[in-house]
């Protein structure tokens, strides 16, 4: 036959990509006790779950701009920031803000407590600027680490210290001690001074590892977001060295604002002013200077990026329009738990009685298209794993589909073959033209289903994206598998054993 | 070997007045259901709220409506889920529905201190989201018509194209129909349902006229009714096996697919036994009788 070692190796080379493409994800599911960062690794080489699976809120946030000057397009910016930075700050695993058309905020988190996560989201923007009080530090910690010690005589030395490290200038923590160290300081709470609390930055990587800066600042604030008027980025100016190439803020205030500022300024020079939004530091320029007129630059070595989202953030702080919820669709864990379950029992039970079906109905022949519904859905699963897309309940409808359509390829080549087979051909003829015959008629079905899969997946929204996505991939799949594999095979054991008559 | 048919030869095309009369009779029904009763339209599209609940112990339809009485909602649908009398949707078209999901929650739990609340699912969508969706639904229906057209007409005959469209448009309508009969929810995923339906039918049409297509190349000589036939009958075997491992796998679906997907499957399952049927009663005899009013010239 033809080619049919050059087929065998396709055939070959095809699965052994798609065990490699599926590995990330069966490890993933099946795995005990991943070390996290192992787990990080292979979430962005694996099949996701969608919300309705593991549980999880979907929501549409939408900008009132009524009464509102300024484009949608800045608020939104803005707005963006906003919910990132506290979506991060809520720590939930995975969760997606992405900016959408018509100055909507998609966001999705995984399992959360709905009614915590609605509220951080409404609530209004809350920007401040606080004095730092980096030379109080050693002391604070001091008394910190000397109250634990005396309150659990089993602690080692330092049980406070022994958690920071130092980021270039400042106290940082790893992420993964967040917790732990957050304990501490509520536990230590009465030694710390009145007037002064623990604050972190957002998650950063530093050396390799996460990490989050963390700051003493004054609890009262110097000044509120809604005293900034405007704040852009600019590329440095020239005459400083040490700022080449990278980025600044320029930042004026409103005109009471602008004295109150000259004062704060002229008061703590060299010491370092925290612009905190909704409790998370973004920022501790150093005051260098009084400054006069309420026009501040910030100086550091931002990239373009992070200046503007800086500049931003600085002018979010007086967000002047609420955020709606739109659109909101939660999952409880026990629904998603529950639908997993079900979908796959439902996948395998579609399975079985189709496979039992075409064994039934064509005997031998129904073993080949078996094996090809098999490797149709592995290639299924392997192609959503490669391209790490998301599983939800209407995808798992969407594989069930695919098993009831896939034997379709396979029935109109049986057919076809029993008919060249009634007329008088030999086996090997009826077999070549029974694929050659039907392959037409295939193309053009799965095409058909496959435009309206496209179109599912460009105007559908949510769960149904998932739909389109594993019917058009078991449909591309199926014409590999159903026709060239199940071809290769017939192939195959017909010359290799020299087979005459067919049982089909 | 097993056959489902051995060697078929029924006469379709000379019984077409009874597929035609049937079809007329099931569509004009459908569509006084559609226009008199009106689709059972979904939050989806109509914006406001849905909330899935399960109690700890069992309660009643009535014990839930009379809560929802007190709040001035008892407009609101409630649908029970399982036998247990234990999971309910409560869902309704709310203006403003998440301050209406929240009264809701509010009375249960006042209403049923004794007996806990579990929310498997709160779904809140605002009306102006809710036109949008039916919106871009509406241009997605359209959309693969359109595209569907065009390709079958490119790759056979416009006839068949008009035809399979016909049939498109028969089958859905069909399913609408019998949505709007037993009341079921037209959401967001039964569109998508309808969409695949329209999907599945198009291919039996394409399956039926490809061997069609193949005949008339090879039976010139013969009328153009019996080649009609002859593709028909040729081509029933695989038309009633993929329907019946198609069928199988909706079925899996239905039963054990859980409460989220059970009107999906019950729109697929609907809209896949009328689309075998027309794709065998009424494609091919539209085109039959399409030939006889107007034939094509013989080249």
């Amino acid at each position: 036959m033809r080619n049919i070692g050059l087929r065998i190796g396709i055939v070959i080379i095809a699965i052994l990509l798609g065990i490699y493409a599926i590995y990330p994800t069966i490890r993933l599911y099946t795995g005990k006790n991943l070390p996290k960062n192992e787990k990080v690794a292979l979430s962005k080489r694996a099949i996701h779950l969608g919300l309705d699976l593991k549980g999880g809120m979907h929501l549409v946030l939408e900008i009132d701009t009524t009464n509102i000057k300024e484009t949608p397009q800045d608020l939104r910016d803005r707005a963006f920031e906003i919910i990132k930075n506290r979506i991060d700050e809520f720590g939930v695993y995975e969760p997606i803000v992405e900016k959408q058309s018509g100055g909507r905020i998609l966001v999705q988190l995984p399992g959360v407590d709905r009614d915590r996560a609605i509220r951080l989201i409404e609530k209004v923007a809350h920007l401040e600027f606080k004095i730092v009080a980096d030379e109080r530090v050693p002391d604070v910690m001091e008394k910190i680490d000397r109250f634990l010690q005396n309150e659990d005589t089993l602690a080692f030395d330092e049980p406070f210290r022994s958690y920071i490290i130092s980021v270039e200038r400042d106290l940082g923590i790893d992420v993964r001690d967040e917790d732990s160290v957050k304990v501490l300081l509520v536990q230590a709470q009465e030694v710390i001074p009145q007037d002064l609390h623990f604050l972190f930055g957002p998650k950063e990587v530093d050396q390799g590892r996460e990490i989050k800066r963390m700051y003493l600042l004054k609890k009262d604030a110097e000044l509120a977001g809604e005293a900034i008027r405007d704040a852009r980025h600019e590329p440095s100016s020239g005459q400083d060295l040490q700022h080449l190439g990278s980025w600044q803020i320029n930042l004026e205030f409103k005109r009471e604002a602008a004295r109150r500022f000259a004062s704060i300024t002229g008061k703590n020079i060299n010491k370092r002013l925290a612009i905190v939004l909704d409790d998370v530091v973004q920022s501790a320029p150093s005051i260098q200077e009084r400054i006069p007129h309420g026009r501040a630059r910030i100086t550091g070595q931002f990239t373009a990026e992070k200046a503007r989202d800086l500049a931003i953030m600085l002018r979010a702080g007086a967000l002047p329009a609420p955020l709606k919820i739109v659109e909101e669709r939660t999952v409880g864990p026990s629904l998603g738990r529950d639908s997993i379950i079900s979908g796959i029992r439902a996948v395998l039970i579609a399975s079985a009685l189709v496979i039992f079906f075409m064994l039934i109905y064509y005997s031998l022949a129904g073993f080949v298209a078996d094996i090809a519904l098999f490797l149709n859905l592995f290639f299924l699963i392997a192609v959503l794993s490669a391209f790490s897309g998301s599983l939800t309940m209407p995808g798992i409808a969407g594989i069930a589909l695919t098993i009831g359509m896939a034997v379709d390829a396979n029935v109109l080549i049986f057919e076809r073959i029993r008919e060249e087979l009634k007329i008088g051909k030999t086996t090997r003829t009826a077999i070549n033209q029974g694929f050659g015959r039907a392959w037409i008629t295939i193309f053009d079905s799965n095409v058909t289903t496959i435009i309206i899969g496209v179109i599912l997946y460009i105007f559908g929204s949510g769960p149904i994206k998932g739909f389109a996505l594993t019917l058009t991939i078991g449909l591309v799949a199926n014409l590999f598998s159903a026709v060239f594999i199940s071809k290769v095979i017939f192939n195959y054991f017909t010359y290799k054993f020299d087979i005459h008559t067919l049982r089909i | 070997m097993i056959e489902i048919i051995k060697n078929p030869n029924i006469d379709f095309i000379s019984k077409r007045k009874y597929g035609f009369a049937f079809s007329t009779i099931i569509i004009v029904i459908a569509l006084l259901l559609i226009f008199i009763k009106g689709p059972n339209f979904g939050i989806d599209f109509t914006g406001g709220a849905l909330l899935q609940i399960k109690f700890s112990n069992p309660v009643t339809t009535a014990d839930l409506r009379s809560s929802l009485t007190r709040i001035g909602k008892e407009h609101s649908l409630i649908q029970s889920l399982g036998n247990e009398k234990k999971e309910y949707i409560i869902r309704a078209a709310e203006p403003n529905p998440a301050e209406f999901a929240k009264a809701v929650k509010q009375i249960l739990s006042t209403d049923f201190s004794d007996n806990s609340q579990e929310i498997l699912r709160e779904e809140i969508v605002e009306p102006k989201i809710g036109k949008e969706l039916l919106t871009k639904t509406l241009w997605a229906i359209f959309l693969a018509l359109v595209l569907i057209f065009i390709y079958v007409s490119f790759r056979f005959d416009y006839r068949f194209g008009i035809a399979a469209v016909i049939a498109l448009f028969h089958d859905a309508i069909f399913t609408i129909g019998v949505l709007v009969l037993v009341q079921r929810e037209f959401s967001i995923i039964v569109v998508g349902a309808l969409l695949t339906i329209i999907g599945y039918s198009i291919n039996d049409s394409i399956v039926i006229s490809d061997r069609i297509r193949e005949k008339f190349k090879k039976m010139r000589k013969e009328p153009y009714n019996v080649v009609l036939n002859t593709g028909l009958n040729e081509t029933l075997p695989r038309t009633i096996l993929t329907s019946s491992t198609t069928l199988l796998a909706v079925l899996a679906l239905l039963i054990f697919g859980g409460s989220v997907l059970a009107d999906f499957a019950f729109t697929l399952l609907v809209g896949f036994i009328i689309g075998t049927y027309s794709s065998i009663f009424i494609l091919a005899n539209i085109v039959s009788v399409w030939e006889e009013r107007f034939p094509k010239k013989k080249k």
